[in-house]
């Protein structure tokens, strides 16, 4: 099956290599708006044309353009933006690279985001290897909150981490979603005691565009991402349409409802916009037939407000706050009611999970100094989860304050720029389960610095180092590296290198544990996770038509654990040991991926990701459990003219994973030391008409469930009872369909 | 398994649906109508406004002449009801003129010349 399945993947790579078509006659260039503050940044749906032509094109997203030469003696190429002064260029036959300027003008226009026709991207300008996932793609599997967003996307591996409460767990270079950091707009999301459910609360709507990328991140955002950073970027309040309404449904009776509305209040200067979400898991479902619902009934209701407000060229400031209510019942409710249920003495997990965030961003420019300004981060978390798991109780509260300021600037010319600023963590957990309380308060209060050598688009070389005093580890110093260089006109190579840290919260980040009869042995004091990091990868763009490209990729990580919490399955089938590590523990991840737009309506997505992930446990360097070593990828999109249709199947290929050793229930059931190795599909049609759009589809539509999802069901207060070894989907083939209906700007 | 055939038959009746509608073919016209527009992403625009129009079956607007050229059901739509599309995303369309407030929006490219906002010696800025 490996073989093949590599077989495959260099099959497809070299049919696209060899069909190149011959270069044509193109100039490309990038459209850079000229801030006020000097700083050049690149434009997105800029228009470019040939002057005195109807030849014309809009930059895209990172706002490059290309476009055919209109004669063998050139032309003039002129740049224009609604709100921008133009900018035009002669452009002489044999130049193929051009940079247009364009500086913005006495009124600043409205700016409309046209619909993105690609689903994700990687980005070519940004020194850190960054896949961008957008609207079109977050669209494309009408999915409902983040941790379902990553389907088309090899680097996220998506799962749920026990087979009653319904939390997913992501991984990224084959470990688990806590060592990678997740933001939302720059800021931290789930830090702590939320990391378990945290991607459930951002509904899928909501989001503009989620940023990925692999291995650690700049210093700027702390010394966490050790893995990489996941940012998901919510719809803006200045340029998002008026109002937005979702309805979805599905058979197993999901009911989901997503309205958002915006106001700009003041032209340019103040805009509001209110985003709300409330959805139902009202079916009880078994397909199993193990007596335990295959998904918990849950209720949420999610609502934010976000303002921006502007002073063109002066300050800029986004800030606003977050309520969520979140309740779940699971277990043994087949047919009744959880107080019903817990009466009669059968197996519940409840839970109450209510979360307040406010969070303002406030940038100043200098305009006395080029390419000077003071960003000031500030975040409030409070967050509250009562839950019953079975016979016990767990309570977890959070209170918890993020501070970032940073100062950036630039040493005589911008090829050298700096950024260096203060931080402060301040986490207040309160934590109880059965008997046993643990409050503890970590304060972190940091420095950093990081250089930025950026002569041209080709090289760019960040080198940054972080400082903090960490109230129960100590003092950590987190050294990172990372470079970007063009090493011919459509290959770019990146490489980091650095460290990541984490303070672990053992229980909130694994509720598999809790659903569990195993016993728990806590072995000596934690100490603060620890690891380095290393990655290179090589990006390859290949022109296939005037508008058309094929994007191949390749990358390599490994990650070297100095310590780590260790959850360890495999000492004994009753019990887990938690302690710090002793051995080894390491990843290695390759992946590649092609990308590839194959005629104007079809769109192809292909790739495959090998990851070794060992560690020590039970005495012996092995397998880390639940990983799965191979993966395949294939997703095919069709969108007909204008986008009036579009469908998309995505395939995924997921290897076999090491069952953890020696456990009873598993020998019972007939597994060895390994899961099988399945396939899940996804397809969905979706109809655009004038102002909404129609979806329907089919989630895992081969219907491949992991049988025996919860060992010792009949008994479920008795050891062997376990619903945390989880290696495939718990639930079965789910048929879907909703509305999207917008009213435009 | 229930479930799939229903599904499978639901997506055969709407493609049955769909060949019947698309069978029913001849009772279209075509008008031609004289627009504003100036360059190859006018006529992106434009199309695209037709393409989500009701009635509306094909559009082609040839850039040089500025002639947009539609086919429409006559039973679903009017002339009349086509220019008013083609002037709500910013362009004349014969007689009507086009929406002041989405013309406002257009991209400098796609306004009429004395509209632009830079020089025609081609000058930087």
């Amino acid at each position: 099956m490996k073989r093949l399945l590599f077989a495959a993947v260099c099959g497809i790579l070299s049919v696209f290599v060899t069909t190149l078509l011959p270069a044509q006659k193109f100039v490309q260039g990038v459209v850079k708006e000229h801030k006020p503050d000097g700083q050049q940044l690149p434009l997105p749906y800029a228009s470019v044309y040939w002057l005195g032509s109807t030849e014309g094109t809009v930059t895209d997203e990172s706002g490059k353009f290309k476009i055919r030469l209109p004669s063998r003696e050139g032309g003039m190429l002129v740049a224009s933006f609604v709100g921008y002064a133009n900018d035009t260029l002669e452009v002489t036959p044999g130049r193929t690279s051009v940079v247009l300027l364009l500086s913005a003008g006495a009124e600043l226009g409205q700016v409309e985001i046209r619909e993105r026709q690609s689903g994700s991207y990687i980005s070519t300008l940004k020194p850190v290897k960054t896949e961008v996932i957008t609207t079109a793609g977050l669209q494309k599997l009408a999915c409902c909150n983040l941790s379902e967003s990553f389907e088309n996307s090899a680097t996220v591996d998506v799962g749920y981490a026990d087979a009653v409460t319904g939390a997913r767990q992501i991984q990224m270079l084959g470990l688990a979603g806590v060592y990678s950091q997740l933001m939302v707009e720059n800021i931290p999301f789930t830090r702590g005691l939320g990391s378990a459910f945290g991607l459930t609360y951002i509904p899928g709507t909501w989001m503009e565009s989620i940023q990925i990328s692999k291995g650690t991140s700049s210093v700027v955002n702390g010394y966490e991402s050790t893995t990489g950073q996941i940012n998901a970027e919510f719809r803006k309040p200045w340029n998002t349409d008026k109002f937005f309404l979702n309805l979805y449904g599905s058979h197993e009776g999901r009911l989901e409802v997503n309205a958002h509305a915006s106001r700009v209040l003041s032209e340019d200067k103040l805009s509001t916009l209110v985003l709300a979400h409330a959805s139902m898991q009202l079916g009880r479902h078994d397909m199993n037939h193990d007596r335990f619902l295959d998904q918990p009934l849950t209720r949420q209701i999610n609502l934010s407000n976000r303002w921006s407000y502007e002073k063109h060229g002066v300050t800029e400031s986004k800030f606003g706050f977050s309520v969520l209510l979140d309740e779940r019942e699971g277990g043994q409710l087949l047919d009744m009611n959880s107080d019903e249920a817990i009466e009669k003495g059968n197996y519940v997990v409840t839970s109450t999970t209510r979360r307040v965030q406010v969070y303002d961003k406030t940038g100043f420019v200098f305009r006395n100094m080029e390419n000077t300004s003071l960003g000031l981060i500030f975040s409030g978390l409070y967050y509250d989860m009562e839950s019953v798991f079975g016979r016990h109780e767990y309570q977890a509260r959070q209170l918890g304050f993020y501070g970032n300021a940073i100062f950036q600037s630039q040493i005589v010319n911008p090829a050298h720029t700096y950024n260096a600023g203060i931080s402060l963590m301040y986490d207040n957990f309160d934590e109880s389960y059965r008997d046993s309380i643990s409050d503890r308060i970590e304060s972190v209060p940091g420095v950093f610095a990081q250089y930025t050598y950026s002569p041209g688009e080709t090289l760019s070389i960040i080198a940054g180092a972080r400082l903090d005093q960490h109230s129960n580890y100590g003092t950590l110093f987190t050294p990172r590296f990372h470079f970007k260089v063009s090493i011919a006109p459509h290959t770019i190579l990146r490489g980091s290198a650095g460290k990541g840290f984490r303070s672990a919260s053992v229980l909130a980040e694994n509720t598999g544990m809790l659903v569990s009869a195993r016993q728990f042995v806590i072995r000596g004091d934690f100490r603060i996770e620890e690891a380095w990091n290393y990655g290179l990868n090589i990006t390859q763009t290949v022109d296939l038509a005037e508008k058309r490209e094929a994007v191949f990729s390749a990358d390599f990580y490994r990650t070297d654990f100095i310590n780590q919490i260790i959850v360890d399955l495999d000492q004994a089938w009753n019990r887990i040991i938690i302690s710090n590590l002793d051995g080894k523990s390491y990843s290695n991840s390759f992946q590649v991926n092609a990308d590839a737009a194959i005629t104007d309506h079809f769109s192809i997505t292909a790739a495959y990701r090998l990851n070794d992930v060992r560690v020590t446990t039970a005495g012996m360097l092995q397998e880390r459990a639940l990983v799965s070593r191979h993966k395949g990828l294939l997703a095919v999109s069709y969108a007909s003219r204008f986008e009036k249709w579009k469908a998309d199947l995505t395939t995924q290929y997921h290897g076999r994973s090491r069952l953890p050793a020696g456990v009873p229930h598993l020998e019972h059931a007939g597994y060895g030391e390994y899961s099988p190795d399945f396939v899940t599909m996804h397809l969905q049609l979706t109809r655009k008409f004038k102002k909404w759009d129609a979806y329907a589809g089919v989630e895992n539509l081969t219907n491949y469930m992991q049988h025996h999802p919860v060992l010792g069901a009949d008994n479920p207060f008795e050891e062997g009872f376990d619903a945390g070894i989880i290696w495939g989907p718990v639930t079965g083939r789910m048929f879907y369909g909703g509305i999207r209906y917008t009213v435009g700007r | 398994m229930k479930r799939i055939s229903l599904f499978v038959m639901g997506l055969i009746a709407m493609m049955l649906w769909s060949v019947a509608a698309a069978a029913q073919g001849p009772k279209t016209t075509t008008i031609e109508i004289k627009t504003s527009a100036q360059c190859s992403m006018c006529k992106e625009t434009i199309e695209k406004a037709m393409a989500f129009e009701k009635g509306v079956v094909k559009a082609n607007l040839d850039v040089e002449t500025k002639v947009l050229s539609v086919t429409y059901k006559p039973a679903k739509t009017s002339p009349e009801t086509i220019r008013k599309a083609v002037s709500a995303v910013g362009y004349d369309a014969d007689e009507v003129k086009a929406d002041e407030k989405a013309y406002s929006k257009l991209a400098d490219c796609c306004k009429k010349p004395e509209d632009r906002q830079f020089d025609h010696s081609g000058h930087n800025h």
